[in-house]
């Protein structure tokens, strides 16, 4: 195995999602399971630009998802962000195990 | 076999710089490590020759969403964030994480990923043509996400409003 080949792009992209599957469940505050869930969605546009490199060389539908992925992550980090400073500004905690106001 | 050892070199850093994202202490240096790990997952697309991709990568993830969110960590008191950063359940965190890294090793090894060599690279201009033609409308549809998430951020985040 002395060249690129697909099982590399998917051996790094689920180490990724794995590491990020990790900070999710393990964090308490709300803006690092941010972050760990922005790994998350690198992992996947990795696997999906993998795939479409080495399998799917005439349509780019891979590249073309990871676009659509990378937008809808960025209007997820605005909204999501919005929403934890209005909290920060209501409770003055930002602690995911605390917040459990939609609960009842 | 070049291309190999960069992307040997580019993943060991995006590995190390994303566990220093769910392990560091500090919630802006887990932001800046997050910004390493980005950088190089945007060195990955340039090893599999998809340059348009690194750029978008490193345009709205450097330039945009780490921004973001320094800004939103700048606004409020970032000694709050700092404090309980821990759960005490990682252990099941660890082993969640751990068996679905099996489970999806096993997974990617059976299916044979591991004989399909050779890098067809694109260029823009086909990306390009692709997306404005046969994507039109979901294309158009994700902007009008974009817009409803910008006001629905202006939306939450007014303070003023109902009192």
């Amino acid at each position: 195995m002395s060249e690129l080949s697909l099982i590399h792009i998917q051996i790094a992209s689920i180490v990724l999602f794995s590491i990020g599957i990790y900070g999710v469940l393990s964090r308490r505050n709300a803006v690092l399971i941010l972050l760990a869930i922005e790994l998350m969605l690198n992992a996947v546009n990795l696997n999906l630009i993998g795939v479409s490199v080495f399998l799917d060389q005439s349509k780019f539908l891979g590249h073309i998802l990871v676009i659509f992925i990378i937008t809808v992550a960025a209007a997820e980090v605005g909204l999501a962000l919005a929403i934890v400073l209005k909290l920060y500004k209501e409770k003055r905690n930002t602690n995911v195990d605390e917040l459990d106001v939609l609960k009842w | 076999m070049n291309s190999l050892l960069v992307f040997y070199i580019i993943s060991s850093i995006i590995t190390a710089s994303a566990i220093g994202v769910v392990t560091s202490r500090h919630v802006v240096h887990a932001t800046f490590y997050l910004l390493i790990s980005l950088f190089g997952v945007a060195g990955v697309y340039v090893v599999l020759l998809s340059e348009f991709l690194a750029i978008v990568q490193i345009l709205l993830y450097g330039g945009a969403i780490i921004i973001v969110i320094l800004f939103a960590l700048m606004l409020s008191n970032i000694s709050d964030f700092n404090l309980q950063i821990e759960n005490k359940h990682w252990k099941f965190a660890l082993l969640g994480s751990i068996s679905f890294f099996i489970t999806g090793t096993i997974a990617f090894f059976t299916t044979g990923g591991n004989s399909v060599t050779g890098i067809y690279g694109t260029n823009m201009r086909n990306i390009g043509i692709e997306l404005f033609s046969y994507w039109g409308i979901p294309f158009e549809v994700v902007s009008v996400i974009l817009l409803v998430a910008l006001i629905g951020a202006i939306v939450v985040s007014n303070t003023e409003r109902g009192k």
